[in-house]
């Protein structure tokens, strides 16, 4: 890998030769708008790509939006690419609608602390765009107003797409992580569970011995199908007796019953609560100290009085309406 | 008090209010819908600030699909990174596999056979129709009738899927392209049956434009519901039908022609209002629309010829250089920004999704409107979220 070397610009070029976009490219527009910009550009397979310096980048992204000439208003894409010990570069892919022109813009970050300009107050899809460099690669976005992390896990602080991380132990830090929320929140040690574990590790294993169909004998297969036959005939025999007992709570025939009469107005108006208790089967009571606090640890009397006090609070309240309303 | 008649010619007493509505102190409440709810379409979660029933705050999670794709894929070669495309957006996997293989084609330079390009295209279109049945199953469900739209949509779809499957051998993922070609020939019915799907689903559509587009419960709930504006909705970079709706004629088949549609006659359906309705007519438009890309294009398929580019070399080493390839899939532009550095693995494989794109725009779309609203709005986004967190 080698570096062309411009005056304050730099990128990695892969060995390969930069070739100049041919001119009346969009280049030539920011040329135009920003005289003073010091900037290197190149022609990839689509788009033409100019490098600028990163403290430039905002700058030439508002430019770019603003100018009626270039009305980038689309930003189409945002990412980086790591290059090791070369650095971490930042791509921004720009469209205008208008023009149907678009333009990648490409800076080297900071390789000891990569950051660089936020530009959430351009363009407001950027936020997500940025919040994804950051977690993925580490770049720090000043002015950026959300700096959590969207797509991993919220407390990880890993960047997966840098080469450095490897692939496999992405798995490490999730696992720590893990560790430490068990540590501080420590499972109940069930006994029962635990002694069924040592008692499954210690019993032999019974698939040790077991054999795949191929390795069998012709008297164990043999051996095998009867031992499957037996299976579902008794299963069969099983569920036969089960249908021959009928259901398990026979449903009673209300066909001859009469109709339920219908509500009127009086049985609806009045409060339903006095029958429909009465009718209500019972409710096992809870015992109080396995619930604790709320509704099952108060006794019967103590919900009437609750019921009771909050209807003369509603009537107190109603009556205080009805006399500001002057009824 | 006073008495109505209900129903059953029961009398039923209505009880009058008693407090008016400015006696009660609200309190902003946060709800949480997600990430297992039917109405986010997949595993996306958000919390919701609400004042009563209007929506203050938005706040999206994201992520809990997130597989790291675009680093699986540059420890991988450039062929073996193509099963992922199918995952992204496991609706339209067609046109990501396309996506991707035009992406590397034009990274390393090589050039398909014309025949190639038709099956490539007809497929992407009829994925298209695909996704865009789905939504109407999914979005008529949301917005409040469950049932009818959800299993004639669904009809269709089997349709093409079945399709897809006599082709690829997969349901869904298909993996059914290849860098430089398609993975084997069709079958020989395939002209034929892809003829009679084409007649089925155009009745298909029809059924759906009666159920959807001038439905009552439609219009009422979908009608300026997640309103964007076309400038609110460049600058949060959304694409797709959603951008049509907002009345911005960019598809990119147009504006940045590829393959070969150019061919073919069609139009760029376009909204007005940048609204729910809007989206869903948009949709509604462009499934027809690419029923008639499919069917011009089995009128010039050529019946033979070869199904590989020539030459293919064994081990596909890009020149070092890079590439955003871009694409119209049915959410919006599925972009892939490839960087070679000459060895076999793509040293940086970027996906650009629309719908991680169209998604970050919804906070903008609920704030101030119903939280019933909410759900139709995430719904007309049409949002998978294996494309969003990739």
């Amino acid at each position: 890998m080698t570096t062309q070397d411009v005056p304050n610009l730099a990128i990695p070029t892969n060995g390969r030769e930069r070739e100049e976009p041919p001119p009346g490219s969009i280049a030539d527009l920011f040329r135009e708008a920003l005289p003073a910009l010091d900037f290197l550009t190149e022609r990839t397979k689509l788009d033409t790509a100019m490098i600028v310096r990163q403290q430039d980048l905002h700058t030439v992204i508002a430019t770019g939006l603003r100018n009626p000439d270039l009305e980038l208003t689309f930003l189409r894409n945002m990412t980086a690419v790591d290059w090791e010990e070369n650095g971490l570069e930042i791509v921004y892919h720009l469209y205008s609608m208008r023009h149907h022109q678009g333009v990648a813009l490409k800076a080297m970050l900071d390789a000891e602390a990569p950051h660089a300009e936020s530009v959430s107050d351009l363009f407001m899809g950027a936020i997500w765009m940025e919040r994804e460099a950051r977690e993925m690669f580490g770049i720090e976005f000043e002015g950026l107003v959300d700096a959590r992390n969207l797509l991993l896990d919220e407390d990880i602080d890993i960047h997966p797409l840098l080469k450095s991380h490897p692939l496999a132990e992405i798995e490490k830090p999730q696992g720590a992580a893990v560790a430490d929320f068990t540590k501080a929140y420590p499972p109940p040690v069930r006994e029962d569970v635990v002694a069924a574990q040592a008692a499954a590790a210690a019993a032999p294993d019974p698939a040790a011995d077991r054999k795949s169909v191929d390795e069998m004998t012709p008297e164990e297969l043999a051996e095998r199908t009867e031992r499957h036959t037996e299976r579902v005939r008794d299963g069969r025999e099983l569920a036969a007796a089960r249908r021959a007992q009928g259901p398990a709570t026979p449903m009673k025939d209300r066909s001859g019953d009469a109709p339920p009469a219908p509500p009127t107005a009086d049985t609806l108006a009045a409060p339903a609560a006095e029958p429909a208790a009465a009718a209500a089967p019972a409710r096992p009571a809870a015992p109080a100290a396995a619930i604790g606090i709320g509704e099952g640890s108060l006794t019967d009397e103590e919900k009437a009085e609750r019921v009771r006090a909050g209807r003369e609070l509603a009537a107190a309240r109603r009556a205080e309406l009805a006399k500001e309303r002057g009824e | 008090m006073s008495t109505q008649q209900s129903g059953r010619g029961q009398t039923t007493v209505v009880t009058e209010p008693i407090l008016v509505e400015e006696e009660f102190d609200t309190v902003d409440m946060n709800i949480n819908v997600g990430p297992q709810h039917p109405a986010t379409h997949g595993v996306f979660r958000m919390v919701l600030t609400i004042d009563g029933e209007m929506v203050k705050d938005v706040e999206s999670y994201i992520g809990y699909l997130h597989r790291g794709a675009e680093k699986l894929s540059e420890n991988l070669d450039y062929r073996g990174a193509l099963g992922f495309q199918d995952r992204t957006d496991y609706l339209a996997a067609m046109n990501c596999e396309w996506a991707y293989v035009n992406a590397v084609e034009k990274l390393a330079g090589i050039e398909v056979p014309e025949r190639v390009e038709y099956l490539r295209l007809m497929l992407a279109e009829l994925n298209r129709i695909l996704s865009h049945f789905m939504f109407m199953g999914a979005f008529g469900t949301d917005v409040g009738f469950f049932g009818t739209a959800f299993t004639w949509a669904f009809k269709e779809r089997e349709r093409i899927q079945d399709l897809f499957e006599s082709i690829s051998g997969d349901r869904m993922m298909y993996n059914y392209y290849r860098v430089g070609g398609m993975a084997w020939e069709p079958p020989e019915t395939f002209v034929a049956d892809t003829r009679w799907v084409l007649g089925e689903v155009e009745k298909g559509i029809s059924d759906i434009e009666e159920l959807m587009k001038d439905n009552e419960v439609m219009i009422a709930r979908c009608r300026d519901v997640g309103t964007l504006s076309a400038q609110d909705a460049i600058n949060f970079g959304v694409t797709g039908p959603m951008l049509r709706a907002s009345g911005v004629p960019y598809d990119l088949r147009v504006d940045e022609p590829y393959s070969i549609y150019d061919r073919f006659e069609w139009e760029i359906p376009v909204g007005e209002h940048g609204d729910a309705y809007d989206r869903m007519l948009v949709r509604l438009e462009e499934m027809k629309q690419s029923w008639k890309i499919v069917h011009q294009a089995l009128d010039q398929f050529p019946t033979s010829g070869p199904i590989e580019a020539e030459n293919l070399p064994r081990a596909l080493r890009p020149e070092p250089g890079e590439i955003y390839w871009r694409q119209e899939n049915p959410r919006g532009e599925y972009g892939i920004y490839l960087v070679s550095d000459g060895t076999i693995q793509p040293w940086r494989m970027k996906v650009r999704s629309p719908c991680f794109h169209n998604l970050s725009s919804l906070r903008h779309q609920t704030i101030g409107s119903y939280l019933a609203d909410a759900v139709v709005a995430l719904g007309s986004i049409d949002i998978v979220l294996g494309e969003v967190d990739r």
